[in-house]
């Protein structure tokens, strides 16, 4: 079966949660900051792609707290989502090093 | 912290709840509070709700609402519904279909002893959209749901191009039905649940009453004790009124006449713009608007076939499985 390659908000997701459990607002500072401030996940974004990777198996709900009254919910990686993160990681790591390989090649005039 | 900026975290808050009420129920029961967490930490600057944020939350919203019905986990009520639409929206484009290429007509005339032309129907234009509904019909009633929703597809995009006449509000209705058909077979749990729920007798009376109301509406022959013109139409949309009451009854009932009443959008529309006596058609604008909205909705249906399709090949099972499976849940066959 071939994957899908990720879409960005879904790799930077599990990107932090590969990190540990964290909750929803964490894995909007740690994505944006991961990804050099470039993207900017916003709630509905995120809350949408949780459900999808939770019912695909990729993420479950780790624990949850109160803080300041408001709950917190932790989210993590399961099996699956560290080898499909993993999966994904490979994949774009090989497709950039024949990027580079090639700009090498053309004497980095790109 | 000042009793201003305090109002101020508590109407932002009150808008983002207005917002959250958007998701389904079973998202907001587990996210709710947690998802407003999010929203009032991120808030820009704390008090004021955002255009971003507003189009992010209620395209998140929609994201989760349609894969829920495409994955068979959403509201039962609009499943079960969907699945009914599933087998009453080919009856209608078959009963449509029958009346507008006036075989319903012939067939009237031949049973008063007035024959026509037998191939008539050969060399109209019109044979694809008789025979194919009637194919539509074959199908749902063998609960083949892939099947038909793709030939429901087919038609809604073969109505859409061949129909020479494509800004007229029947074209439009017909392509919004022919959508509606096309999302309905195309979801779990399909037409063999919506067939459970109406059972055969009412799925029969449901047809025998389209090709009573297009015999009405589309058979030129006058019939005893039923009006003629303007007043025969009177008939037809007071029977019409009275199924929809009936229908409003139950609360899948309710959620096929919601959805049924997409495709009658452009008679309404239609109304708005009519001009003078004789066909009526829609104005340059609303043309536009007609096609839009059936492009749209086309482009719906391909989705949500594609999402089905993805998703049996990856082999995930859930929407993929036998079609039944959420309807079995809850009634056993």
């Amino acid at each position: 079966m071939t994957l899908r390659p990720l879409q960005e908000p879904t790799f930077l997701i599990l990107t932090s949660l590969a990190a540990g459990p964290q909750h929803g607002y964490a894995i909007m500072t740690d994505a944006e900051q991961v990804s050099g401030g470039r993207v900017r996940l916003r709630a509905g974004t995120l809350y949408a792609a949780l459900d999808r990777l939770c019912a695909d198996g990729l993420v479950e709900i780790g624990g949850e707290e109160v803080v300041d009254g408001r709950l917190r919910r932790y989210y993590r990686l399961t099996h699956a989502g560290t080898e499909r993160l993993a999966a994904e990681a490979a994949h774009l790591r090989s497709n950039a090093a024949v990027a580079t390989r090639r700009l090498g090649l053309a004497g980095g005039a790109a | 912290m000042s009793g201003s900026t305090v109002s101020g975290a508590d109407v932002l808050a009150r808008r983002y709840r207005w917002l959250l009420a958007l998701y389904p129920l079973a998202h907001r029961r587990l996210h709710r509070e947690e998802m407003l967490g999010v929203l009032l930490a991120s808030a820009e600057d704390g008090r004021r709700l955002g255009l971003a944020d507003a189009a992010d939350l209620i395209g998140g919203a929609l994201r989760i609402r349609f894969r829920s019905v495409a994955r068979g986990s959403g509201d039962p009520r609009w499943r079960d519904a969907l699945a009914v639409l599933g087998v009453v929206a080919p009856l209608l484009l078959l009963a449509e279909g029958l009346g507008t290429s006036d075989a319903l007509g012939v067939a009237i005339r031949a049973a008063r002893g007035s024959f026509e032309d037998p191939f008539w129907l050969v060399y109209s234009w019109w044979w694809p959209f008789i025979a194919g509904p009637a194919v539509l019909v074959v199908l749902v009633l063998l609960s083949l749901r892939r099947t038909a929703a793709t030939l429901a597809l087919v038609l809604t995009a073969a109505h859409t191009v061949m129909i020479p006449s494509p800004g007229s509000i029947g074209t439009a209705m017909w392509v919004l039905l022919g959508g509606l058909a096309t999302v309905a077979l195309a979801l779990p749990p399909g037409p063999r649940r919506g067939l459970e729920i109406l059972g055969w007798w009412r799925t029969a009376l449901i047809g025998v009453g389209a090709l009573v109301l297009a015999a009405l509406l589309y058979g030129d022959p006058s019939f005893k004790g039923v009006p003629n013109g303007q007043g025969r139409i009177e008939l037809v949309f007071k029977l019409v009124a009275v199924i929809g009451a009936a229908c409003l009854l139950t609360p899948v009932g309710r959620r096929v006449v919601a959805l049924l009443v997409i495709p009658a959008i452009p008679l309404f529309a239609g109304d708005l713009v009519e001009s003078g006596v004789g066909p009526v058609w829609l104005d340059g604008p609303g043309q536009r608007e007609a096609l839009l909205f059936g492009s749209a909705l086309l482009v719906l249906c391909v989705i949500a076939i594609a999402a089905q399709w993805r998703r049996h090949r990856q082999g995930t099972g859930r929407a993929g499985g036998p079609d039944i499976r959420p309807g079995n849940r809850d009634t056993p066959a």
